[in-house]
């Protein structure tokens, strides 16, 4: 490999969503930007598989069961991870980690170029001040470096960009964004949400499911058109993803040089100028051992992931761990509670159906411990949900000529469920180290996760069944039944905090821009930086930190500051 | 190698916007032929008298009436192949042991296997556990899983999916609220 080859002006590690927007910005603004993505390249024309129908598939999209236990044992208890898209989720042999006896952790990933950006739910929520004054008003966890104010126009930016239809509601705990119009709500939908106004008025809230999927046709990717399985890809690009919407941009610049199948072993520390002197690769086919160096890095390959890399690269300057001089590096994992709620049916309304296949639901704004106290937990939690007519599907009794009549031409009642989505409290004990025995299929040292939910978020939880079957009650709703599917932290697929922000070195890794206290020219911009959880999906959060944080980033170089 | 390996990602990528001025068909057929499977399967590895009873209770299920039944859209081939590639063993066991327990009592009602009942004998006996789940081993267990596979295997064939529900893989838009059955419904 030529020397020229080996480097750049920034290295950015992960192309999922953090990852694209860090290629995307640095780019723009003239960097020449590396990009090493551990999994392999994805070509939607040949990878991509919303439109094939059931029978073009081996087994009609029940899954190749004994290839999934065999090779998927964890990824395939996601509702994402199905015949269709089995291929866009690791390998649980290949990948390893590990967890205490009795205290099971879900890690379900995508490594691949686009990450998990291709199969997420695509759920858009912004924070407010309500949730980054949350640790400093309740003192769970370290104060956020920043503010709402410090974030909001990041938020604009990233919103403009990737496309979010949602309705405006004017609500302080979550604050409208750049919509594109709202998806509709269904029939039974707006009943409850007509329901739940006359009684809570502004205090709850159900609003359209807000998310990154496109209403209208922007910025050259065309409008949604309802296909409904998302999680298989989306050829018309209708959806946000890094792979066909900010790696494009980035490529377009001439200035990105995407690596796939570049698994990012060590950060080598030298501890002579205090940089990262370079980054150590391992190519996923050939095994070969390679180094790459630039002014900066960009840490964006998932939280768990990215707080791996920094453990696994100790050095007798940082013995517990890169910029881990707050032994803060793994710790604070969090992920939101969820699948606990209600589910009914909702009366009437049998002479009215639906057309097309609408990927994303209703929202609930959070209203616990938003203008009064709540007495049962601190923080909150938002739910989502969603109407519809059951088809085929439901089955039920009977056989015969009447029976397959009735599945043919009839759809079932008006049911509706709502869940609710919990924040989790940064808690120190929650964390990650590395295993000292297992490693993964590159020989890099494998995950031990030790993370449980506490009394709050099994309060949110009970709560959450409550609130959840009043509302349907409200709105005149049959046979309604409360839920707790009781899952394991990691499941809800937000895992996030093991490298956090904050004001002091002596308590976090990093600073209010994600720059590392102790290495300058380090961002981490994933997940990991989050100092508190929120109940709202992270994505955007994500995306809009990640921005600012490479603007200043630049400013920085541009300034001979790095 | 590593260069060439880049040129040729980054052709791929830049064909996305190729496609957005492709139909709507034009792209679905571009996924069907990217996603064409070989159609066929391994043998089930059941008996001649086993598939002949899962086959006869798959058409008492969704007998051809004016739209097609069962056997004519594939649905025994598609339970034996699952129960060949997909059930666990035990599931397997317990179907294959049901089948038993429904000839054992179809032999105490009438004289003979499932198979070899009247008509009227069959439906009575079907009447009798239709709705009630039952432990592996039990005719109540082999009906209901053969009712369920039968179910999703009709509806998910190719016939079915085209001309029966008339599925729309493209809708192309939503609509929230729509009276049933009308125009704007389309089908499906």
């Amino acid at each position: 490999m030529k020397r020229d080859d080996r480097k750049y002006d920034a290295i950015v590690i992960g192309s999922g969503v953090t990852g694209g927007w860090a290629a995307k910005e640095l780019t723009e603004r003239g960097l020449r930007v590396l990009v090493l993505e551990a999994g392999r390249e994805i070509i939607p024309e040949r990878d991509y598989c919303e439109h094939v129908p059931p029978y073009d598939m081996p087994y009609r999209g029940k899954g190749d069961r004994r290839s999934l236990q065999r090779e998927q044992p964890i990824q395939s208890e996601c509702y994402a991870c199905d015949e269709y898209s089995a291929k866009f989720f690791v390998s649980d042999v290949d990948n390893p980690y590990t967890t205490p006896e009795g205290q099971p952790f879900k890690w379900i990933r995508g490594r691949q170029i686009g990450g998990r950006s291709i199969t997420w739910g695509k759920q858009v929520y912004r924070w407010s001040d309500l949730d980054f004054t949350a640790n400093a008003r309740d003192g769970h966890g370290v104060d956020w470096p920043i503010r709402y104010k410090d974030i909001a126009p990041w938020y604009d930016y990233v919103e403009r960009f990737v496309g979010i239809s949602g309705q405006a509601e004017g609500l302080a705990q979550l604050p409208d964004g750049q919509f594109l119009p709202p998806m509709q709500m269904n029939c039974a939908e707006t009943k409850v949400r007509n329901a739940v106004a006359a009684k809570w008025g502004r205090e709850r809230v159900l609003t359209n499911g807000r998310c990154a999927i496109l209403t209208e046709d922007h910025l050259g990717r065309q409008a949604c058109h309802y296909c409904g399985p998302c999680e298989r890809g989306c050829i018309t690009r209708s959806y946000f993803s890094s792979l066909t919407s900010t790696l494009p941009a980035a490529q377009a610049t001439g200035r990105l040089t995407l690596r796939p199948n570049s698994v990012v072993v060590r950060l080598e520390h030298d501890p002579i100028r205090n940089r990262i002197g370079s980054v150590r690769v391992i190519d996923a086919v050939t095994l070969e051992e390679m180094e790459f160096e630039a002014r900066i890095v960009f840490l964006c390959a998932s939280a768990l992931e990215s707080a791996r890399l920094l453990l696994n690269s100790r050095s007798d300057r940082f013995p517990t761990g890169l910029a881990n001089g707050s032994d803060q590096v793994g710790r604070n994992l969090m992920d939101h509670p969820y699948g606990a709620g209600a589910s009914a049916t909702i009366p009437g309304m049998e002479d009215h159906t639906t057309f097309g296949n609408r990927p994303n639901g209703i929202y609930v704004a959070r209203f616990r411990n938003v203008n009064s106290k709540f007495p049962e937990f601190v923080r909150g939690y938002g739910f989502q949900g969603g109407a519809w007519r059951s088809g085929w599907d439901r089955g039920g009794t009977g056989f015969g000529a009447e029976y397959k009549k009735s599945l043919i031409e009839q759809e079932g009642p008006w049911q509706m469920w709502l869940g609710g989505w919990g924040e989790c409290l940064p808690n120190p004990g929650n964390r990650v180290t590395l295993d000292p025995e297992v490693k993964d299929k590159w020989g890099v040292p494998a995950l031990r996760i030790s993370c449980s939910f506490g009394p709050n978020e099994r309060a949110i939880l009970a709560d959450a069944q409550v609130t959840a079957a009043e509302m349907l009650d409200a709105a005149g709703a049959k046979d309604i039944h409360t839920f707790d599917s009781h899952y394991a932290p990691g499941f809800c697929i937000h895992e996030m905090g093991t490298a956090r922000m904050g004001k002091d070195p002596r308590t976090s890794v990093l600073n209010s821009w994600n720059q590392a206290h102790q290495v300058g020219n380090l961002f981490l911009t994933d997940g990991a930086c989050m100092a508190s959880s929120g109940n709202q999906n992270p994505s955007i959060t994500y995306m809009a930190l990640t921005a600012r944080a490479a603007a200043h980033a630049v400013d920085l170089m541009n300034r001979h500051e790095l | 190698m590593q260069r060439r390996d880049l040129l040729r990602l980054l052709g791929a990528v830049a064909v996305a916007p190729a496609l957005a001025g492709l139909t709507p068909e034009q792209l679905l057929a571009l996924g069907r032929a990217t996603h064409a499977r070989a159609g066929g399967r391994g043998r089930s590895g059941l008996s001649p008298v086993t598939e002949e009873t899962i086959a006869l209770l798959a058409e008492l299920i969704l007998p051809a009436t004016d739209t097609p039944g069962a056997a004519a859209v594939g649905v025994p081939g598609f339970i034996y192949q699952m129960m060949a590639e997909w059930q666990t063993d035990a599931e397997r066991q317990g179907l294959l042991d049901g089948l038993d327990d429904l000839d054992r009592r179809s032999r105490i009602a009438g004289g003979a296997p499932f198979t070899g009942l009247t008509a009227e004998g069959q439906a009575s006996l079907l009447l009798a556990i239709d709705g009630t789940k039952g432990p592996a081993g039990t005719a109540e267990y082999a009906w209901s899983t053969i009712k369920e596979l039968a179910v999703y295997g009709y509806f998910t064939s190719e016939p079915v999916q085209k001309e029966v529900l008339r599925v729309q893989i493209i809708p192309g838009r939503f609509d929230g609220c729509i009276p049933v059955h009308s125009d704007a419904q389309g089908a499906g």
